[in-house]
């Protein structure tokens, strides 16, 4: 070997600004001693200075706890929450059941992937609209290349406005906070919708993308900040699963299985 | 709210129930064979995988290729980021589940995972064995026209991005595969490995080796990554319970150099 080998000068001493833990004695989160430097932090806002780096005001927590909070729906019939309520049924353990549950949400047709597409929809749109183009255009390429804009419209409640967000700009207005270019861009994307004839609300994940956005979230800060989203609508589930009989949440009889293939046959291979 | 009976449609899976019991099977039916009356003592774990995904049983080249594939993807070995992550789980006696959680989430990633598997295999399904087009896309890969929510995949999906030549056990796993599937996509890349290689400016890597065999085999490119995240569990659960055996005071820690230490008496903030 005549070149020293790519990943070896990474196999001495991991070098990090992250974080460190001294057992006995302390531990470091991103250059600060978590105990004596952060220890007046809330969970959000702790969880935000790691993501970030950076701290936010306590108005700002406010809305992205509100962005949680809304979106949090004990109710089991939901994909990823039936995970959780089955993990009870099946008398797993809690850290199974949401860690299951919370792998769930990254879906694309709701939660976390939705929530990166808007949120990418949002950023190369803002992008495009800064360097001269006009949104008509970057629309009709959007669906030109993406059959569809992410964020607009809700198959499961069409013709209703997203209960979710009035909750969410309650507490932008009641907390002095305005809105951002990502968010004033999903109303202009609407008005320009609406022209084409494309009635599409804006729905809540397009919101819960630009909020945080107008905050100075990345985009991979945006998932980061998010994963943990639906997750307090999940424990009343399970834990409501556990208080039935094991195997009595979601059970299904055999004839509740239709099958639509081949018919009888013999293995003869 | 709906109170019509929930039903789950199937187009492979039918179970009959006991005449006195509704919820309890009787009789399971994969793709119109009987699971426990008939196939079980006849078909190989193989052949009855195949047929949960493929809905027809796989001729002998078929079920053979699925058997040696997952042979040698069973242990990536303790190295491995997913056998790593389950050893993680192992040595600190979380529940076994939990260990192969670990192993699926590391597995899964673009780096020697089952996602660099699925991107192979969509180029398998998009160029089929056109070598010009492969040569063309692996010197100049597409842009994305957007983000997604998986990390950007950093080399050609299919070849090691560390390695200057093609690995032994890739070229022991390729020569057995072309004995069993001597005509299709398997032998194509056999006959042109080495141009890949060169337009890739990486070797052929095992990842690329899975993703051409169970494309050959039938599977479509999630087929092929979900083939691959269960393939690679038996070494990392092995590996994790050796791990437990042994104990987390054999288990290596590794050492950390932290750049922005505040000290033991921190700093203020602000």
């Amino acid at each position: 070997m005549n070149n020293p080998h790519p990943l070896e000068k990474f196999s001495g001493p991991m070098q990090s600004t992250m974080g460190q833990a001294f057992p006995g004695e302390r531990a470091v989160f991103r250059g600060y001693d978590l105990h004596q430097n952060l220890s007046e932090m809330t969970w959000l806002e702790l969880h935000l200075f790691g993501i970030t780096g950076r701290r936010f005001k306590p108005n700002e927590l406010h809305l992205l706890d509100m962005i949680w909070q809304v979106t949090s729906y004990p109710e089991p019939r939901i994909w990823n929450n039936r995970v959780a309520a089955l993990a009870g049924s099946a008398r797993a353990t809690s850290t199974q059941a949401f860690s299951a549950a919370s792998a769930a949400t990254e879906a694309k047709l709701f939660g976390l992937q939705v929530q990166h597409m808007c949120g990418d929809f949002l950023f190369r749109t803002q992008q495009r609209l800064e360097i001269g183009h006009a949104l008509n255009d970057i629309l009709e390429d959007e669906i030109k290349l993406h059959k569809y804009i992410k964020g607009f419209g809700r198959p499961i409640a069409a013709d209703a406005q997203d209960e979710r967000i009035p909750a969410i700009f309650k507490v932008l207005a009641n907390q002095g906070l305005t809105q951002g270019k990502y968010t004033k861009l999903v109303f202009q994307v609407e008005t320009a919708l609406e022209k084409k004839g494309l009635s599409l609300r804006p729905n809540y994940a397009i919101f819960a993308s630009s909020l945080p956005m107008d905050l100075g979230l990345s985009l991979k800060e945006l998932i980061c900040y998010l994963y943990t989203v639906v997750l307090a609508g999940m424990p009343p589930i399970y834990l409501e699963a556990l208080e039935r009989p094991e195997g009595a949440t979601f059970p299904i009889k055999c004839n509740q299985v239709k099958y639509s293939g081949v018919g009888y046959r013999k293995w003869e291979i | 709210m709906s109170d019509k009976t929930p039903i789950i449609n199937s187009e492979f899976w039918e179970e009959l129930p006991h005449e006195d019991d509704p919820y309890c099977t009787k009789i399971a039916i994969c793709s119109g064979y009987d699971v426990y009356g008939d196939l079980l003592g006849k078909a190989s774990y193989f052949e009855y995988l195949y047929l949960l995904f493929k809905k027809e049983p796989p001729n002998k080249k078929q079920s053979h290729a699925l058997e040696l594939i997952a042979v040698a993807l069973a242990n990536p070995g303790p190295r491995d980021p997913s056998v790593h992550a389950a050893m993680c789980a192992g040595v600190g006696e979380c529940p076994s589940s939990a260990i192969l959680y670990a192993a699926l989430a590391c597995g899964a990633g673009s780096y020697g995972g089952a996602r660099e598997v699925y991107l192979m295999a969509e180029f398998w399904q998009t160029y089929g064995t056109k070598l010009n087009d492969w040569c063309e896309l692996l010197m100049h890969p597409k842009e994305p026209t957007r983000e997604e929510v998986w990390p950007v995949c950093e080399h050609p999906p299919g070849f090691a991005p560390y390695d200057t030549t093609c690995r032994l056990p890739v070229l022991q796993t390729l020569d057995h595969l072309i004995t069993v599937l001597p005509n299709g996509l398997t032998s194509w890349l056999f006959e042109n490995r080495l141009l890949l290689e060169e337009a890739a400016g990486h070797p052929l890597a095992m990842t690329g080796l899975a993703a051409t065999v169970l494309t050959d085999i039938g599977f479509s490119p999630q087929e092929c990554e979900v083939f691959v995240l269960m393939f690679r569990l038996p070494g990392a659960a092995a590996h994790a319970l050796e791990q437990q055996r042994l104990g987390f005071r054999q288990f290596p820690y590794f050492s950390l150099s932290l750049s922005n230490d505040p000290g033991p008496l921190g700093k203020n903030h602000e």
